[in-house]
């Protein structure tokens, strides 16, 4: 008679989540190279992994290891399409698991959050690919060999955005 | 205020930047070579490393919520007790925490002596200290602090039994004070 | 550069509408009862069905009024519907911090895109820029909500299971993508099925409904609050509110045991008060005639005599003294204990026998006060009648410290009985309802019944057998209660699974021997 206490940890479904986004990252990096694909999964599984024990720190080391993967595929040479859709791939999975992991300390393992869960992904998934897309097209839009002058300004822009966004 | 201003300033590069893809020659005038370039690259990697760090000092700071399903829990009285002979182990280092669990039992077991037995506080003790008290040798054992008078053989169960002397001691001890309580009227 | 600031821009826009229109199968819209932790089938057989109810029937409130509010009152209702207004006692505003670091990802591809010459890497960088964007972008929304509560069986037996529905509306013009509600259940009432929780994603004028079950315990339980977590769609800010709904009340009577007294017999009468006495004095009954002395009560001259003979006489009558007795509850942080987890626990059983002894005596014509040993206050000089009787089923019914929690603060005792003592009448009796657990207990018995304030103790048993430390606490409560009979004053030992009728019955018994 002293109630049942719930047990503060995602509920199984609100794994499919990050591990479907987990996936296409990995798929992603497969076109490119198979270790960055080894690596991509293994950040997923230890993602995936992080949201079933209820875990931050494993969520957050899981999504850069798989992020590191889809770069080290890049670097193989995967083609511009892959690598910035697995970027934001590896970005859904990990900001899903953290959602899934605060709302299984809050809310406990019985509760039907899927629904929230699905729209909070994909609200992520959609700035993931509108921002990809919006690469896609600088990529294809300039001539195939930039200046370094160009390259350089652009990281200083990226640099600047960054510091000046970042709260 | 610096915010707003590095923002605006870092999207103005960035428009030079994006407007440099397509026309290259905005920004041939540059002074730039591979090492200033690197150089930058080498402060976004460290700049990288300050954001991983950032991350791991974070604490989570969203609320956290409380155990509603859950309802009060009461203690019903001897819960302390169960809990200190539930920790009593073999080693010698718990002599302090025995003694405690005897001296709560004892203060007890003299009361009860001295209520159905009708006699002083003295009486109960050396009662206590010969034994006399009750035909449980376990029990007796407890409190005489020398080993129970009974046959070899229930010597050798007890010692090789999970539950540690002490315990089963202190139990029997428990039982028999409950015994004679129980056992008379007013 | 602009493309990518309007690009940001324009992702952000689409993130705030997606909750709504991302597909065509309405995430947002919530109908129908969620039954969180589904366990395949429903403990009282029938899921109690919610009605869906229009708001017009809560407290008024006009933005809710023209709402379109599709779902119309049908059939019978089951349960109580409360009202649906929610006042805001507390709010905090708090940052997540679940995207601090999302830098990183422009960081690392920008700086690793340069370092391996990879462009495609390094126009990723526009990916971790348009989420940092993201995160930063919209603060949590403020809620405004309709929070109605029913309850399936508002009068339950004790140990029944009792289904209770939520149903939360969302009454303000903003969309709330990630809503989580905790229901506050009363601290002394367990969920034993479903959490009173839930998750949820509401447009302007949608719903969520949401069930529980609760087992019934003996009782008044009142729900009065709910909380609620509301996040901004990209989670990084979060508004905790603690609303105060409209109260439901949750009243539980055990079935057979609802009487309002008891048999009283021997529990005050061999004290003085209640023994008919000779004394002169005004009183009821006529008892006889004595020779008029000088002073005596003109009133009191029979008449009828003086005229038949000339004597003056004067006329006495019994005396029928009222006792007076206070009851005195234990209400320290040691007396609340529980020996039985599916009962009510020793307070709730004394706060109870208080009640009913307290009707009792003022029915048998005593003057009753009230008292506690707590931490706050409560005296009720004794007195009698129908006026008095109403001032202390109030105060039995609505002072904080008889509640089924124990108190937070301490109390000094031999200060309290200091006051006590000051207060009691001279020929003050006691009834003292304690379950004794400790020595102070017994010393409160103890002083009060050596200054001459009989006692008569009422003690419900908080003890078990079934484990050696409790057999110990049972042993020395009894070796207590034994000590407290030797200098005369009266035990009753009510154990767990007696009726009072019977303990006091049981004790008569004795006494009388």
């Amino acid at each position: 008679m002293t109630g049942v206490e719930i047990t503060r940890r995602p509920a199984r479904r609100s794994l499919l989540v990050s591990a479907v986004a987990g996936s296409v990252a990995t798929t992603a990096a497969a076109l490119g190279s198979s270790a960055g694909a080894m690596l991509c999964l293994t950040g997923t599984a230890v993602l995936v992994a992080g949201v079933a024990t209820a875990r931050h720190g494993l969520v957050d080391g899981g999504g850069l290891v798989a992020f590191l993967g889809v770069a080290f595929a890049a670097t193989s040479g995967a083609t511009a399409g892959p690598v910035v859709f697995g970027t934001a791939a590896t970005v859904v999975a990990w900001d899903a698991g953290g959602n899934a992991v605060s709302l299984g300390r809050q809310l406990g393992s019985r509760v039907d959050s899927l629904r929230v869960e699905l729209l909070h992904a994909v609200a992520g998934a959609v700035v993931g690919l509108t921002t990809a897309l919006i690469g896609l097209v600088l990529f294809r839009l300039g001539p195939t060999r930039q200046p370094v002058t160009t390259l350089f300004v652009l990281l200083l822009a990226a640099a600047l955005l960054v510091v000046a966004l970042n709260r | 205020m610096i915010q707003r201003s590095v923002a605006a300033v870092g999207a103005a590069v960035a428009l030079v930047g994006l407007v440099a893809l397509v026309v290259p020659s905005v920004t041939t005038s540059l002074p730039t070579d591979d090492t200033v370039v690197t150089i930058l690259a080498v402060v976004l990697l460290l700049g990288a490393v300050r954001e991983i760090h950032r991350r791991r000092q974070t604490t989570f700071d969203y609320t956290e919520t409380s155990d509603t399903e859950l309802t009060l829990e009461l203690p019903t009285p001897g819960d302390e007790l169960d809990r200190d002979l539930s920790r009593v182990t073999v080693t010698r280092f718990n002599q302090v925490q025995r003694q405690h669990i005897r001296d709560e039992i004892r203060a007890v077991a003299v009361e009860t002596i001295e209520r159905r037995e009708r006699c002083s506080e003295e009486v109960a003790e050396s009662m206590l200290q010969d034994g006399t008290w009750t035909d449980d040798p376990f029990a007796a054992s407890f409190f005489t602090r020398r080993p129970p008078r009974i046959t070899r053989r229930k010597r050798l169960r007890e010692l090789l039994s999970s539950t540690p002397p002490f315990k089963r001691r202190a139990v029997a001890a428990i039982e028999a004070v409950h015994r004679l309580a129980e056992g008379g009227d007013e | 550069m602009s493309d990518e600031d309007t690009g940001a821009d324009a992702s952000r826009m689409t993130a705030d509408e997606s909750d709504v229109t991302a597909d065509g199968s309405g995430i947002a819209v919530d109908d129908g009862v969620r039954d969180e932790g589904d366990t395949g089938d429903s403990p009282d057989g029938v899921d109690r069905a919610v009605e869906d109810v229009t708001s017009a029937d809560a407290a008024p409130d006009p933005e809710t009024a023209g709402d379109a509010e599709t779902d119309t009152v049908s059939g019978a209702g089951v349960g109580e519907e409360t009202g649906s207004a929610t006042t805001v006692r507390e709010m905090r505003l708090v940052s997540t911090n679940h995207w601090v670091g999302i830098a990183v990802i422009t960081f690392l591809t920008a700086g690793l895109g340069v370092v391996t010459r990879s462009r495609p890497l390094f126009l990723a960088a526009v990916v971790g820029v348009g989420y940092l964007a993201y995160a930063n972008a919209t603060e949590a929304p403020d809620p405004s909500l309709a929070v109605s509560r029913s309850v399936a069986d508002p009068d339950p037996e004790p140990g029944d299971r009792v289904r209770m529905t939520v149903r939360i509306t969302n009454t303000g013009d903003a969309v709330l993508p990630d809503l989580r509600v905790v229901e506050q259940v009363p601290d002394a009432l367990a969920v034993v099925d479903g959490p009173a929780r839930t998750a949820t994603a509401l447009r302007p004028g949608a719903s969520v409904t949401f069930a529980y079950t609760v087992s019934a315990r003996r009782g008044r339980f009142t729900f009065e609050g709910i909380e609620v977590i509301a996040r901004n769609v990209s989670g990084s800010r979060e508004r905790v509110l603690d609303l105060a709904t409209a109260e439901t009340t949750l009243t539980c009577l055990p079935p057979l045991d609802a009487t309002d007294t008891v048999p009283l017999q021997g529990l005050t009468s061999p004290y003085t008060g209640r023994v008919s006495t000779d004394s002169s004095g005004e009183g009821v009954e006529f008892a006889s005639l004595r020779e008029y002395q000088h002073g005596d009560a003109i009133s009191r001259i029979d008449w009828n005599r003086y005229a038949r003979d000339g004597a003056l006489a004067t006329m006495e009558f019994r005396e029928e003294r009222m006792a007076t007795v206070v009851v005195l509850v234990d209400l320290r942080q040691e007396a609340y204990l529980q020996s039985d987890e599916d009962g009510p626990h020793v307070v709730e059983r004394s706060i109870d026998a208080t009640r009913r002894l307290f009707n009792s005596l003022i029915a048998s014509g005593d003057r009753v006060g009230l008292a506690a040993v707590a931490p706050t206050d409560v005296w009720l000089a004794p007195g009698a009648g129908p006026t008095h009787q109403a001032e202390a089923r109030h105060l039995l019914a609505t002072h904080p410290a008889l509640s089924p929690t124990p108190p937070s603060g301490r109390l000094y005792v031999p200060g309290y009985l200091r006051t006590l003592l000051s207060r009691l009448d001279d020929d003050a009796q006691v009834i003292y309802v304690s379950p004794v657990p400790d020595v102070t207990s017994a010393y409160v018995a103890r002083a009060l019944h050596v200054r001459d304030h009989p006692v008569t103790i009422l003690s419900p048993d908080p003890t078990r057998t079934d484990t050696p430390g409790r057999t110990l606490a049972a042993t020395e409560r009894s070796n207590r209660l034994a000590s407290l009979r030797r200098i005369g004053v009266r035990v009753v030992d009510w154990g767990s699974a007696e009726r009072l009728a019977e303990a006091l019955e049981r004790a008569r018994r004795r006494w009388s021997v």
